[in-house]
């Protein structure tokens, strides 16, 4: 192939694994999976995908594939966790561990290694009641969670849900608990800032998005968070924290190398794709929302008498609304959690909710679940610290 | 002994509203299982050939369609190689290209043989604003619609729970099949009805989706197993097809809710010898089961259609058309 200096080359060597318990299957399945690949995308907007050594004059995937590793201490966990509640959970473990490159004139290249993992599938603790997705995900192998705290997690979802009543549809005042509040950020605030498709209006900056209780940064480089990289899958440096709302307005844009130079700017470092067949698109790193200066008690007892949403799921937002499945909340009432839980329902709301803040706790911290997916591509590590949020109302859905 | 299971996809895939695609993918899963790891293979396929074969039948369709439609229209060339091998003897290969054009989910020309299917297309005559669909119309739902909503309930309910499979409601009916699609075959369709060779792992679903290389770092099930099926929808009923109706023509829901949930539709007006297409899309508030509920009967065989999905290549399927007892106003609520 020839090409011309505009075009750009992704490559990959990876490997991959993955290990199944499915409910009430005795016999655990494991793969394993490795192979170079790569894409180039020409400066005419075309894309040539393939896998083995890439044609013509690119160089030569970034290095040999990583290591092969033993897996059998996530067997074990895994095993474990199926173990405890047999026939009531299931379970898919997948680890993507790769080298990358992208060969441009943009950037020098340096090759980028990646070790990302997730969790998925259902837990079924009460037979009267619909099964419960899982979707846990990160940085690295995982095992630190799997082997850590997702057993405790399960219990304490298990045990509230074994007294919950169904949702009552409503309107009402609402705290968010961290995860909750995560899911609400993410769907409401990072994907409101990453940069719209090319041939959209050029995007402004100063509306209000939220609150002004809200201030949130995007940043690549947070220790704990599940995304964690100096360099984009454009090459692009990331620079550090960089704040996208201040004081409930929008501040900056996210972009990747293509959408910079689509809106006449510079790229943010956030040219994120799935893998090597992908193309980078502006995507959110680890979005962090600035702690308040509230507890979370506090958020509880102003409310006086509302709920007290613990998980959401499966969030959605499709450019004029956020949706999301309520898993799990608990009544609050004369200030205080009551431990009233209740389960089902949906929420249904603007991509305005935030605006409906009124308090912001103190205590933002990341999760395990860092699964969020775009345009068709799925990644494993965007991550949101999001401390618990008093909302004035909240509209549940049956 | 070893048995190797070996697939080789080419294509190209021009549409009207991005750049051409090209890829050429192989994958090598050698079994004794599991010691030896799956493979990506170095493709082997001429594109520049493909790309000829792609750029000709987009000529041909351009002239078939108004013009102000050729932004949906996809043409996709592609030639699929699998093999199955057991120490150095060759069990069973097979070769095949394919040509698939589609436009709104119709599957315009399908280059696989149609096994009877009833391929008679009525296609679109010019456009037609969203005010100027009647009230009060007949609603139809294109076989890509159809097969929208059970895929929809189908992936859920075997992402739940997969001891009961989703079957059908009222009338319709739906069940696997191969796909109309080569390269969502796999190898180990090859040794259907023969003895499967020892060492292969027993859980074939999984198997087969590693045969899907563009699919492997979509980790949630419900992404990765769940939608690898292909699915034959049918209609126990049928019905006459009216004179005038308003055709739902795909559905793409945006939440994933299984019960009632907005879903985009691209709809059109059939009156006549008319087929005028709406190119705004409506947001509907829909409730899969009561829409397939509410089916009257087949007005066709059953159709190749294609369903977009947001998250994996498109799926392909079969499914009739159909008409429903509602308007699409009383759906729409």
């Amino acid at each position: 192939m020839t090409g011309s200096p505009a075009d750009v080359c992704y490559l990959e060597t990876s490997r991959h694994y993955w290990i199944d318990r499915p409910a009430g299957s005795r016999r655990p399945g494991g793969y394993a999976a490795l192979g170079e690949r790569g894409c180039i995308r020409t400066a005419l907007g075309t894309t040539h995908r393939f896998t083995g050594p890439p044609p013509g004059r690119w160089p030569a995937p970034p290095a040999p594939p990583p290591a092969e590793q033993g897996i059998e201490q996530l067997e074990q966990a895994l095993s474990g966790l199926h173990a405890s509640w047999r026939g009531r959970i299931s379970l898919r473990y997948s680890q993507l561990r790769s080298e990358r490159l992208t060969v441009s004139s943009l950037a020098h290249a340096s090759p980028r290694s990646h070790t990302v993992w997730s969790a998925t599938g259902w837990f079924r603790p009460v037979d009267r009641l619909p099964a419960v997705p899982l979707g846990w995900s990160g940085r690295g192998n995982g095992l630190d969670w799997l082997s850590g705290s997702a057993p405790g997690e399960l219990e304490l979802l298990a045990r509230a849900m074994s007294g919950a009543a169904p949702v009552t549809p409503g309107y009402e005042p609402a705290v968010l608990a961290p995860p909750a509040a995560a899911v609400v950020v993410h769907e409401t605030v990072a994907h409101q800032v990453e940069t719209p498709p090319q041939g959209t209006a050029r995007p402004s900056t100063g509306q209000r998005i939220a609150a002004e209780q809200i201030t949130a940064f995007d940043d690549p480089t947070a220790e704990s968070g599940p995304a964690h990289y100096d360099l984009d899958d454009d090459n692009v440096r990331a620079l550090g924290p960089m704040a996208v709302v201040t004081d409930g307005r929008q501040t900056a844009w996210l972009h990747s190398a293509a959408s910079a130079v689509a809106h006449g700017t510079l790229p943010t470092g956030n040219g994120r794709s799935a893998g090597a067949w992908d193309l980078p698109l502006p995507r959110t790193s680890n979005l962090v929302v600035q702690a308040g200066t509230a507890t979370e008690a506090e958020l509880i007892d102003r409310t006086y008498r509302g709920l007290y949403v613990r998980r959401l799921a499966h969030g959605v937002n499709d450019g004029a609304r956020f949706e999301a499945d309520l898993v799990l909340a608990e009544r609050i009432d004369q200030g205080r959690l009551t431990g009233r839980y209740v389960v089902g329902g949906r929420l249904s709301e603007s991509l305005e909710l935030l605006l409906r803040v009124t308090g912001v706790a103190d205590n933002p911290r990341f999760h395990y679940s860092g699964l969020c997916g775009k345009a068709g591509q799925l990644l494993f590590d965007v991550g949101t610290a999001a401390p618990s949020i008093e909302l004035s109302g909240l509209r549940v859905l049956v | 002994m070893s048995t190797r299971l070996r697939q080789q996809v080419g294509k190209v895939r021009l549409t009207g509203q991005a750049g051409a695609e090209a890829s050429d993918v192989g994958v090598l899963v050698e079994t004794p299982w599991p010691a030896t790891p799956v493979r990506l293979l170095p493709g082997q396929f001429d594109l520049d050939r493909l790309t000829e074969l792609a750029d000709r039948e987009l000529l041909a369709m351009t002239n078939r369609l108004p013009g102000v439609l050729l932004p949906y229209l996809v043409i996709e060339t592609g030639a699929v190689e699998q093999a199955v091998h057991r120490d150095d003897e060759v069990l069973a290969s097979r070769t095949v290209h394919y040509i698939i054009s589609s436009c709104r989910g119709m599957v315009l020309s399908h280059g696989v043989p149609s096994k009877g299917y009833d391929l008679s297309l009525r296609l679109w005559t010019g456009t037609v604003e969203p005010g100027g669909l009647p009230d009060g119309l007949p609603a139809v739902l294109a076989p890509a619609a159809l097969l929208a909503l059970v895929l929809h309930l189908d992936g859920n309910a075997r992402a739940a729970e997969t001891a009961e499979r989703w079957t059908g409601i009222g009338p319709v009916l739906s069940r696997d099949t191969a796909s109309p699609y080569p390269p969502h075959t796999s190898p180990l369709d090859l040794l259907a009805g023969r003895r499967q060779p020892a060492g292969l792992p027993p859980d074939s679903c999984r198997l087969r989706a590693l045969f899907r290389p563009e699919l492997w770092s979509r980790p949630a099930g419900s992404l990765v197993e769940d939608t690898l099926a292909s699915v034959l929808v049918s209609c126990g009923m049928s019905s006459e097809v009216p004179e005038r109706a308003v055709v739902i023509e795909e559905l793409v829901p945006v939440s994933s809710s299984v019960a009632s949930g907005r879903w985009l539709a691209r709809v059109a007006l059939c009156a006549g010898a008319d087929r005028l297409a709406s190119l705004t899309d409506l947001v509907l508030r829909l409730d899969p089961e009561r829409v397939l509920a509410t089916c009257r009967g087949a007005l066709s065989g059953v159709q190749v259609a294609v369903v977009s999905s947001p998250f994996a290549e498109d799926r392909y399927g079969f499914a009739p058309w159909v008409l429903l007892a509602e308007r699409l106003q009383a759906l729409a609520g």
